[in-house]
């Protein structure tokens, strides 16, 4: 049921906040795969190179980026057959009640919010990995 | 303004409940998860339902409820009478209030088409119903840890 590697694609145009996950992740997962890229074009260019091989276990998504908002690229995502079924989690600095329940509406997996230090990482990143590698199961096995 | 903010204090500390809700219609495996709610999940309200359409009575009450109550969570069977838990889901997931409450399947099949279809069908997750207790324990806390302690869920109203 388990594959590996367990790719995981991060949209997120800020250096230091993708650059502090994939550290983090690293550590606490180091067979998790992090493919970082930083707005909507980069992301669905890369989902689209996927597509006919494998695409990612997962995706985490920043709300505020460059080219598009997050609700737009989410709500994109889970509208195109190819991709509806790959969980969203939103990984957001806001804590705003507005973009928490639109997230929801959009059909975000689940919110997070950024956490402010490393402990708050790495406690996130041990949650989230656990859930999703080890406890649940994901629609993975038409690619083994 | 000191009055205001002891009020708040007061409405946050009168209300740490996490309501989770258990769409299940064997006895027994919903016995199993009280039990392993009670150990390992203090604090967590579990209400139950015995299928799809049992589920969805309960959350329209809720809905017009003064004030609204509805589950922060749900984990929904997938085969049950009446209502299955794919009818289920899809029903949900097309309300315009009820859509934003996650819903993870526990369910005992393993099939790739069953697992498809729920995340199609925008799961928040998919479990298989572990066969022993220590399993089932680690399953509800990684569960709790996940959507309670950790995940930013939508406020209810």
């Amino acid at each position: 049921m388990r594959v590996s590697p367990f790719t995981l694609l991060l949209i997120e145009d800020n250096d230091q906040d993708a650059e502090l996950l994939t550290a983090v992740m690293q550590e606490v997962a180091p067979e998790v795969q992090v493919v970082r890229v930083q707005g909507a074009t980069q992301a669905f260019e890369q989902l689209d190179s996927w597509k006919a091989s494998l695409p990612p276990l997962l995706i985490l998504l920043d709300l505020h980026l460059p080219d598009q908002h997050g609700h737009q690229v989410l709500e994109r995502l889970k509208t195109q057959a190819d991709f509806r079924h790959v969980p969203v989690v939103v990984l957001s600095s806001s804590d705003e009640q507005v973009d928490i329940t639109r997230s929801y509406h959009l059909y975000a997996n689940a919110y997070l919010t950024k956490p402010y230090d490393l402990g708050g990482y790495h406690d996130m990143v041990q949650t989230v990995v656990k859930y999703w590698q080890k406890v649940a199961h994901l629609p993975v096995l038409h690619r083994v | 303004m000191n009055e205001e903010g002891s009020l708040c204090y007061v409405i946050y500390m009168k209300d740490p409940v996490f309501t989770l809700m258990l769409i299940d219609d064997e006895p027994a495996d919903v016995e199993l998860f009280r039990d392993a709610c009670q150990e390992h999940a203090p604090g967590v309200q579990v209400e139950y339902a015995a299928h799809g359409q049992d589920a969805l009575d309960l959350l329209e009450e809720g809905k017009r409820a003064t004030p609204v109550r509805l589950p922060a969570l749900i984990l929904l069977d997938l085969n049950m009478p009446v209502m299955t838990g794919h009818q289920f889901l899809e029903r949900i997931k097309h309300d315009p209030v009820l859509r934003t409450i996650p819903v993870v399947i526990l369910s005992t099949s393993e099939a790739m088409d069953d697992i498809r279809q729920a995340y199609r069908n925008y799961a928040g997750g998919y479990l298989v119903k572990p066969s022993t207790i220590p399993e089932l324990y680690q399953l509800v806390e990684a569960v709790i840890d996940y959507w309670r302690e950790t995940v930013a869920l939508p406020p209810l109203k």
